[in-house]
């Protein structure tokens, strides 16, 4: 029993550790579907507000948000000059099925491989679909995981707000 | 436990510090993992008596990320853990399981602690964490990056690999990567749009040979077997436009151990893989050949805890319940041929095969195969200790061993119903993946419409069809789900075992997100079977009982 309560108070510390901390993507070297390096502490949307998704090629869920998101893309982007990043977990060896999928699926998101889980685990990350929002400076200020059917909605409208914010101040 | 004391406050410390000047930003990220389950006995579909009335594996994660330094720390609670997971009672325990720093600094980083690596398709390394599996064989000891020279980036690594709860010093892992990118260097690649890189990479396991001594069966023969096992690894990445080629070799030195039956012979494996992709379609073909690969940090263990390395799965992985029935595990100490030819097409919107919506085909093909052997399999009193193994030829293909044919369509029928349909044919070499039962040939069916109701509820269900006259014979499989937005979701489903025992697997569950909140509240049955990640696979068994899984990260 001394075990479990230790171990929740430490658990219930870090929680509150992290309250009021301000968060930004940290910094890891993850690869394009191309082959290219990128660091992850560059990722921005030139102050737009932008969304980073994980998912995988094998992951059901992941694959039905992404294609939902895919409907209204374009018309969101044009909006709110919002973006997607997605991030494959797929292991190494499954990261050539990758790119295929992203192309067969015409998916105009920009796309890297977290082979190793360093991104994924950083953002302690357990499960996927997981999708992250962040403001135009970069910080979280939504993370969620599963997806419910239709739910690719609130990401607009999480959008929305924070542009509506921004043009307030 | 004890070696950690010193370096928890020093790791406390090197991040807190810096971090406490507030010149950088700090961001803290983390995540609570419990994963529960209040087991029932079941004499039906053998589920057995637990002493417990509460199992569960629990973790929680924290870590901090600033310019300069990052660090975290991971805790397990894993002391009664949740069925099969205690197939070896060393699993069971609790702590402080991972802690480590990182500095960065221009292009250079160190960590120093618990970490993760994989060198290319991890044919000599990739240890990594799947808790599905029970698996975390991370590094505990140094690691350096440089980035600092245009074009060439490199790594090296040293330490001990965790077994459980064990990282004893006893046996030492060491590791270099080098990777080059040509394209960095000419810019006549740039302007041809082509990303090509060719990496090196070499692992060496020490392991005192007084450790699990191994002796002959009924002979007064003890091996000598080396402290040193190298292994080596070469590959080249090219890619332009939507064509992209990998080519990787390997090698691996005289390694005898419990998983080769151990044997002299040296170990080696060879891949190529292609695909090609556009806009609307894409193909990949790939194919491997690997030979006495199982490369465990422990001789002794046969186990998947242990494994330095981790060869390409060539199987697709299935989500579908009955598709994963039968699912193939990389058979790494004896060897494999392996292909895998995957195929996708968008018919557009307004043609004849694409309707009013466009449709998708997906098609899949893997098989894999046993090596060919030569001649007689030597033999010391019986036992293939201490000899080189079987002969094999190069291109020599032997039984199967897997064999999946699958098709999926994808189609929009109306704005608001979805329609999956999968076709797939599937061979099943029982005996090689498990031991005995001989082979298994399946064809199954599967349908899942989705239906969007309204902006707030959307149905979906599965109906799957197994039929097989081996093994336990046909499945019937059926799912209902129903998502309530913003957040919740119902399941009921049942796996009834109609061509044999009668047996019906039947769930429920609850799942609620809120933010980064999920919880997940299930009742029911869970069969005995296998759960396979990447071709690694655990043996799951029989269970009954109310399961509660609490998620959150920040």
């Amino acid at each position: 029993m001394k075990a479990i309560k230790i171990f929740f108070a430490v658990v219930a510390l870090a929680m509150i550790s992290a309250l009021g901390a301000s968060a930004q993507l940290p910094s890891f070297k993850l690869k394009t579907l191309d082959g290219k390096v990128v660091d992850t502490a560059k990722i921005s949307n030139d102050g737009k507000p932008f969304v980073v998704s994980f998912f995988a090629t094998w992951c059901k869920p992941c694959i039905r948000e992404l294609k939902a998101v895919h409907e209204h893309y374009a018309d969101w982007v044009e909006e709110t000059g919002m973006k997607l990043v997605a991030i494959s977990i797929d292991q190494a060896q499954n990261a050539n099925k990758v790119k295929p999928l992203v192309a067969s699926e015409g998916w105009e998101y920009e796309v890297l491989l977290d082979p190793n889980s360093d991104l994924t685990r950083a953002f302690g990350i357990n499960g996927i679909p997981h999708i992250l929002i962040l403001n135009g400076k970069g910080e979280v200020v939504e993370s969620r995981s599963g997806y419910t059917e239709g739910g690719e909605k609130h990401i607009i409208e999480k959008i929305r707000e924070l542009i509506a914010k921004d043009g307030a101040k | 436990m004890q070696k950690l004391k010193w370096f928890v406050p020093i790791a406390l410390a090197a991040v807190i510090v810096p971090t406490a000047n507030g010149e950088d930003k700090v961001a803290v990220h983390g995540s609570v993992q419990a994963n529960t389950l209040f087991p029932e006995t079941d004499a039906e579909i053998n589920a057995k008596k637990y002493d417990e009335k509460l199992l569960g594996n629990g973790y929680a994660d924290l870590g901090i990320y600033s310019k300069y330094i990052d660090g975290g720390f991971r805790l397990e609670y894993l002391k009664h853990p949740l069925p099969g997971f205690d197939v070896d009672p060393a699993f069971k325990g609790w702590g402080l399981s991972n802690i480590y720093v990182k500095g960065k600094y221009k292009g250079i980083e160190f960590t120093g602690g618990d970490f993760y690596e994989q060198f290319g398709s991890g044919f000599i390394l990739r240890t990594y964490e799947d808790r599905p599996l029970g698996i975390d064989n991370s590094i505990r000891g140094g690691r350096i990056r440089m980035n600092a020279l245009k074009g060439v980036r490199f790594t090296a690594l040293g330490g001990v690999q965790r077994r459980f709860w064990d990282w004893s010093d006893k046996r030492k892992l060491y590791g270099a990567d080098a990777e080059v990118q040509f394209d960095d260097w000419f810019s006549r690649l740039q302007d041809a749009n082509v990303v090509w890189t060719a990496s090196a990479s070499y692992v060496l396991k020490q392991e005192d040979p007084a450790l699990d001594p191994v002796d002959v069966p009924g002979t007064a023969l003890r091996l000598n077997v080396p402290r040193d096992v190298s292994a080596m690894d070469f590959r080249t990445h090219f890619n332009r436009g939507g064509l992209d080629l990998l080519g990787e070799y390997a090698w691996k030195g005289s390694d005898p151990s419990a998983g080769n039956g151990y044997i002299y012979k040296p170990g080696n494996a060879a891949l190529l893989s292609a695909t090609y992709s556009q806009r609307g379609w894409s193909a990949l073909l790939q194919a491997k050949r690997s030979e006495n690969m199982a490369y465990r940090s422990r001789r002794a263990t046969q186990d998947i805890y242990s494994y330095i390395n981790n060869m390409p799965p060539f199987s697709y992985q299935h989500t579908y319940s009955l598709a994963a029935m039968y699912p193939y595990g990389t058979q790494a100490a004896t060897g494999e041929w392996a292909f895998q030819g995957q195929g996708a097409y968008s018919f557009k919107r307004k043609t004849a095969l694409g309707g009013k919506y466009g449709t998708k085909v997906k098609l899949n093909v893997s098989y894999i195969a046993g090596l060919k052997t030569v001649g007689e399999i030597p033999l010391l009193n019986g036992y293939t200790y201490g000899t080189d193994g079987a002969k094999t030829s190069f291109f020599g293909i032997g039984d199967r061993y897997y064999e999946d044919i699958n098709v999926q369509v994808e189609k929009k029928l109306t704005p608001n119903l979805h329609l999956n349909v999968m076709y797939m044919y599937q061979a099943y070499n029982k005996t090689v993946v498990e031991g005995e039962g001989g082979n298994i040939y399946s064809n199954i069916f599967v349908v899942e419409p989705r239906y969007r109701i309204n902006d707030k509820f959307t149905l979906r269900s599965e109906v799957q069809y197994l039929h097989t006259r081996q093994d336990r014979k046909d499945w019937l499989y059926g799912l209902m789900e129903l998502s309530m937005l913003p957040n919740l979701m119902f399941s009921v489903s049942d796996m009834w075992n109609c061509g044999s025992t009668g047996t019906h697997y039947y769930m429920a569950t609850v799942t609620g997100n809120y933010k980064g909140n999920r919880l997940m509240l299930g009742y029911g049955r869970t069969r005995q079977g296998f759960d396979c990640s990447g071709g690694i696979c655990r043996e799951v068994p029989a269970q009954r009982g109310f399961q509660v899984v609490y998620n959150y990260s920040f």
